[in-house]
């Protein structure tokens, strides 16, 4: 199993209705999970937040979490890096004083390096032959090329030849 | 790449999530970007994170304990099937 952490958390929790069962054992949750499978490991890819100043113990909180979870044998924590920093941005419609083509300065958080993590742990897994299934919980289109192909999405369209290098 | 150059399974597991219908003004599902793509879709919903939560205070392997943090803390989190 292959957790998005960061996409499962704003899809389940922060933007999602499940946000009274954040203190998930993701283990127990992915073995439950239909079709039933082996589950031989869960590789969990997140980054470590920041404080923020409207939230500053939300680094306590998500260590909790990794630490409550890592008690799994079977699960292993990935981290990526999560940036903050400023950056100007144009308003989408007027604002006070301001008219919808005022640049403005916003915070931007971003979590970098979790998806191409996750990618390469699948891919590395297997041509190590680790797994027979690969289950990614994720529903973001980044990863669609490292599931689907490249030419899965071609204009050739379907499953064509595959390229073969000259060695 | 995992599917066909690897010749694996791959499956998706998402979160269901509802968005809502300009025209009709109904809350629909909204599709996956990995339709027809992939060996599998399954969507997770509330049972599944209802009964797969860690007990409110976890033992560590070092022997110390970690508590449900309290903003997190749900009333499922205090039963005691958890």
């Amino acid at each position: 199993m292959y957790i998005d952490g960061f996409n499962f958390y704003y899809a389940a929790f922060a933007e999602g209705e499940f946000g009274d069962f954040k203190w998930l054992d993701l283990c127990r949750f992915c073995d439950d999970l239909p079709p039933r499978l082996d589950i031989v490991a869960v590789r969990y890819f997140t980054a470590r937040v920041k404080p923020l100043p409207s939230d500053p113990d939300n680094y306590r909180r998500q260590d909790a979490y990794l630490r409550a979870v890592s008690t799994c044998a079977r699960l292993s924590v990935h981290l990526g890096q999560f940036t903050r920093h400023t950056a100007p941005a144009r308003l989408s419609e007027p604002a006070g004083n301001l008219s919808s083509l005022a640049k403005v300065r916003m915070h931007r958080t971003e979590e970098k390096g979790s998806d191409v993590d996750l990618a390469s742990f699948m891919l590395l897994d297997g041509f190590k032959d680790l797994y027979d299934v690969a289950v990614v919980v994720s529903d973001d289109s980044d990863l669609h090329e490292p599931l689907c192909g490249w030419y899965a999405t071609s204009s050739a369209g379907g499953s064509g030849s595959s390229v073969s290098f000259a060695t | 790449m995992v599917r066909d150059e690897l010749g694996r399974r791959v499956g998706i597991v998402r979160v269901v999530r509802y968005l809502k219908n300009p025209r009709t003004g109904r809350r629909e599902q909204r599709g996956s970007v990995f339709r027809d793509k992939v060996d599998f879709i399954k969507d997770v919903r509330r049972h599944h994170f209802a009964n797969a939560q860690l007990r409110s205070e976890v033992q560590l392997k070092n022997g110390k304990s970690v508590a449900c943090p309290e903003a997190w803390r749900s009333p499922i989190n205090d039963h005691p099937s958890v």
